[in-house]
């Protein structure tokens, strides 16, 4: 009776083993938004938004100048292990992020079609990537990248 | 634009060169379009960091704390070359005792902590298309930034929020 006991233990260890390693990873969800920045007021016309609360404090924590974010587009990202995913956040910008492994990713930045940059690292649950760069009249543009879960 | 050429761009932006050679520079900038997007570039970076550095003050004078450094500097010094007074207390070996698993028990703290808490996301690597990058992590807020030396007249998000959005 002990034996058969064990031997059920041990088989549904087993199985419970196997169904863990065979089991297909939880996609990584990113959040990428296309980001103005600014020290001057919006016009009064414009339909642009400012950035979230959470992006602007985490924008203010870096050596950065400008006094305004403004969101120009969002989109959300769901990537599965070992794959790619495109996000188009306007004509000129796109953003392509690749899964490495883990909390790595690879990080491609397009600007109308070529590449700008590529920056590979971990980014774990919460933290944000953002790679930007100078814009007309001493404003800048930003593309943020939020792992969301 | 060779390096040398760049160097001396941001040393006239710095007011650093010669009379003789900022005038040569000053002339370049004014013919040399690359010369000038170059120094456009320079100026935007530093105007981008101006108030990023932190004055560290110190409450006592210059000289007084100096001079505390020196003092201390002496007295390692007087008390490294005096002779090593040997123990005889019977505590000693306890003493030895503990200091050993003092250390090993820090040494596993260290572990643990760097293990569990330590700098996550800290593996940064930056391939580019063209021009040059910067790279700056805050660890306390978790964000990175990697600032690209894309042309602003090729800027992703322009300043005419309408065309950005079409």
């Amino acid at each position: 009776m002990k034996l058969n006991s064990l031997l059920v233990t041990l088989a549904l260890f087993t199985a419970a083993l196997g169904f863990t390693a065979t089991a297909p990873a939880a996609d990584l969800k990113f959040e990428a938004q296309l980001i103005w920045g600014t020290s001057e007021g919006m016009p009064a016309d414009s339909k642009l938004k400012p950035a979230d609360a959470e992006v602007r404090k985490k924008l203010a924590s870096l050596p950065l100048k400008w006094t305004h974010y403004y969101e120009v587009n969002r989109q959300s990202l769901a990537v599965a292990a070992n794959q790619t995913k495109k996000s188009v956040l306007s004509d000129r910008c796109t953003v392509e992020v690749k899964r490495l492994g883990g909390d790595k990713i690879e990080v491609l930045l397009l600007g109308q079609g070529k590449e700008v940059g590529k920056v590979t690292q971990q980014l774990p649950r919460g933290e944000i990537l953002v790679l930007a760069g100078n814009a007309p009249a001493e404003n800048a543009w930003l593309v943020t990248l939020k792992r969301i879960q | 634009m060779n390096d040398e050429l760049q160097i001396k761009v941001q040393a006239f932006l710095d007011g650093e060169l010669p009379e003789a050679e900022a005038r040569e520079i000053g002339s370049l900038l004014a013919r040399d379009a690359d010369a000038a997007a170059m120094r456009a570039e320079l100026k935007h970076t530093r105007a981008a960091l101006v108030g990023f550095e932190r004055r560290i003050l110190v409450p006592e004078t210059r000289e007084f704390y100096f001079s505390k450094i020196q003092r201390e500097i002496e007295r390692e010094e007087a008390s490294a070359s005096a002779p090593a007074r040997p123990q005889h207390s019977i505590f000693s070996f306890w003493r030895r005792a503990l200091a050993v698993t003092g250390g090993v028990a820090a040494l596993a703290v260290a572990l643990l902590v760097v293990t569990n808490f330590g700098p996550r996301g800290a593996a940064l690597e930056v391939a580019l298309g063209s021009g040059e990058a910067f790279t700056y992590r805050n660890y306390e807020s978790g964000a990175t930034l990697v600032w690209l030396s894309y042309p602003a007249e090729n800027g992703l998000a322009e300043n005419q929020p309408a065309a950005t959005l079409q």
